[in-house]
């Protein structure tokens, strides 16, 4: 599903990923682990075409993203969803019109948006918060805000940058439930987390960087600092 | 889907530019006020130019015809300027007329000459309708058989021609850098609006928006708030002048130029034109705006 090879990437002249090589199978639930800084975003931020790479190739679905031309980028990013550290979300719409314009932009009818928004709401556990601004809600909640704007679309693929960083040990868990729900159904999920104890419970592939190279790539891994 | 996509890009700008309040209060009180000035400048700078095109219906000059010139074939040559667009208006004078005058004058001249014949010409006064077209009405008519000569003051003619191309040349370079002025302006307000909100068009963008579901909202917005300008400046100044109507009147007397007017007529005309210009000035600031925040 996801192919990096020899990726490098530099920030002005300071490369903060270096020849990364990672395969992620269809299905495959990858943690990303590593300490702050180490270039987990980094990597993402390449995955939507937010960024490039400097050196490297990378493949999704058999496509080598880099030449995805500009008018496609939409359409590609559309199949990824992407739930921000920064939560990225609209502050001028409110929780349920920010997780809607992911419908809108892909052309679903009204009907089919009022449908499914409540419900993907009520799934995070913000039923009762939908009329809510980003600047009304608590920053777990807008977490959970952003989770439920990268799902509406049921995406191949979900980037989850540090889904439970806001979150309470409980509320966490429930999301990482979600998560894995979400992966039983065919998306590959591919979340970077500080959270030994998550890493440790659910026994998933753990990829580890450090200094910006795989230091680690384990199937049913664990985190070890 | 196209459809879906226009109708929701419309409505949501209308909620977008509810929410943004403030910036949208700002974004619409400038190209208000640009119209505004606009307005004024084109309302007084019209009665102006009427003023000084007026200067010229105080200028005419007289055809003088030979004496032996058969009247019939004057007033035919008199028929055709009458109808020469450049021309506004003839009063012909025949021979007898022309003594006539002359004897209320000096009364007995008719007398005197009765034995002698007539020895005044027939004369036709012309007025034109612009100062510019005199000299070329004259030229027309010079080398004509029934002419004998034409009178007119060359130098006044010319002063005044000078004087008022200058004018109307600094009032229309006035109105350009006006115009140029307006236009930035209201490209750098609509242009600042859109800086504020980079982080939306970042955001849209990376959830898969397209181009034109990012821009949409933001230039539909801008053409509303431009058109909101247009109708808010011409109903103002509507009601300003219809208020100060009488003083304008005083004014007008004052500067002996006609009464600046802006009529209901003219207001929905004008109006209509500034909803057209403001929706387009709107939406080509926006347009421009959002190329430097959009496309990675
Ligand atoms: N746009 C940028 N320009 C310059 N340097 C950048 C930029 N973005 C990130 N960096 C640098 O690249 C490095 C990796 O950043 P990145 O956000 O990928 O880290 P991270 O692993 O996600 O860290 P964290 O766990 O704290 O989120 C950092 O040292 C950061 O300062
Ligand atoms: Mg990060």
């Amino acid at each position: 599903m996801i192919l990096i090879q020899g990726v490098s990437k530099k920030y002005g002249n300071k490369f903060v990923l270096r020849n990364i090589n990672l395969n992620i199978a269809a299905g495959d639930f990858v943690s990303l682990i590593g300490p702050s800084g180490v270039g987990k975003s980094s990597l993402m931020r390449l995955l939507i075409k937010e960024e490039k790479c400097n050196i490297g190739k990378v493949f999704v679905d058999g496509e080598d993203i880099e030449y995805i031309p500009r008018g496609r980028v939409a359409q590609y990013r559309r199949k990824i969803g992407t739930v921000f550290q920064d939560f990225k979300l609209l502050r001028n719409k409110n929780a349920f019109e920010n997780v809607a314009f992911a419908l809108e932009v892909s052309g679903r009818s009204y009907r089919q948006i009022k449908d499914i928004v409540p419900k993907v709401l009520a799934l995070v556990g913000l039923e009762d918060k939908a009329n809510h601004f980003p600047n009304e809600l608590s920053g777990g909640e807008q977490q959970r805000v952003a989770i439920a704007r990268a799902l509406v679309h049921q995406p191949k693929i979900l980037l989850a940058d540090e889904p439970t960083g806001n979150l309470d040990s409980y509320t966490g868990w429930e999301i990482i439930q979600l998560l894995q729900r979400i992966n039983n159904f065919g998306t590959t999920v591919i979340m970077a987390t500080h959270d030994q104890n998550i890493v440790n419970a659910i026994r998933r592939r753990v990829v580890a960087l450090e200094n910006g190279i795989v230091v680690r790539d384990q199937y049913a891994g664990r985190y070890i600092s | 889907m196209l459809w879906t996509s226009l109708w929701r890009v419309l409505k949501m700008s209308l909620t977008s530019m509810w929410r943004n309040g403030w910036l949208t209060i700002t974004a619409i009180s400038v190209m208000f006020l640009v119209f505004l000035t606009m307005n004024v400048f084109i309302i007084f700078g019209t009665s102006f130019n009427s003023a000084i095109q007026s200067i010229g219906d105080k200028v005419d000059f007289t055809i003088f015809f030979k004496s032996d010139a058969p009247e019939d074939q004057i007033l035919q040559f008199r028929d055709t300027l009458t109808h020469n667009a450049l021309v506004k208006d003839t009063a012909y004078t025949s021979k007898e007329q022309a003594l006539e005058i002359y004897d209320q004058q000096k009364p007995g001249t008719k007398a005197t000459l009765q034995d002698y014949g007539n020895p005044f010409s027939a004369s036709l006064d012309i007025k034109t309708s612009t100062p510019a077209s005199l000299d070329s009405v004259a030229h027309s008519v010079e080398n004509n058989p029934l002419v004998k000569k034409i009178k007119y003051s060359k130098q006044t003619v010319d002063a005044i021609n000078r004087g008022t191309q200058l004018l109307q040349q600094v009032g229309m370079t006035l109105l350009v850098f006006l115009a140029i002025i307006a236009f930035l302006v209201v490209l750098n307000t609509v242009r600042l609006a859109i800086y504020t909100r980079r982080h939306e068009i970042e955001i849209m963008q990376l959830v898969g928006a397209t181009d034109w579901f990012v821009r949409g909202p933001f230039i539909i917005e801008a053409v509303y708030d431009g058109a909101i300008a247009a109708i808010l400046s011409t109903v103002v100044l509507y009601f300003v002048f219809a208020h100060f109507s009488t003083q304008l009147i005083d004014l007008s007397y004052l500067f002996k130029i006609p009464k600046p007017d802006f009529g209901l007529f003219a207001a929905i005309r004008s109006g209509l034109y500034q909803i057209v210009l403001g929706a387009a000035l709107g939406a080509v600031s926006a347009w421009v705006a959002i190329r430097q925040h959009i496309g990675k």
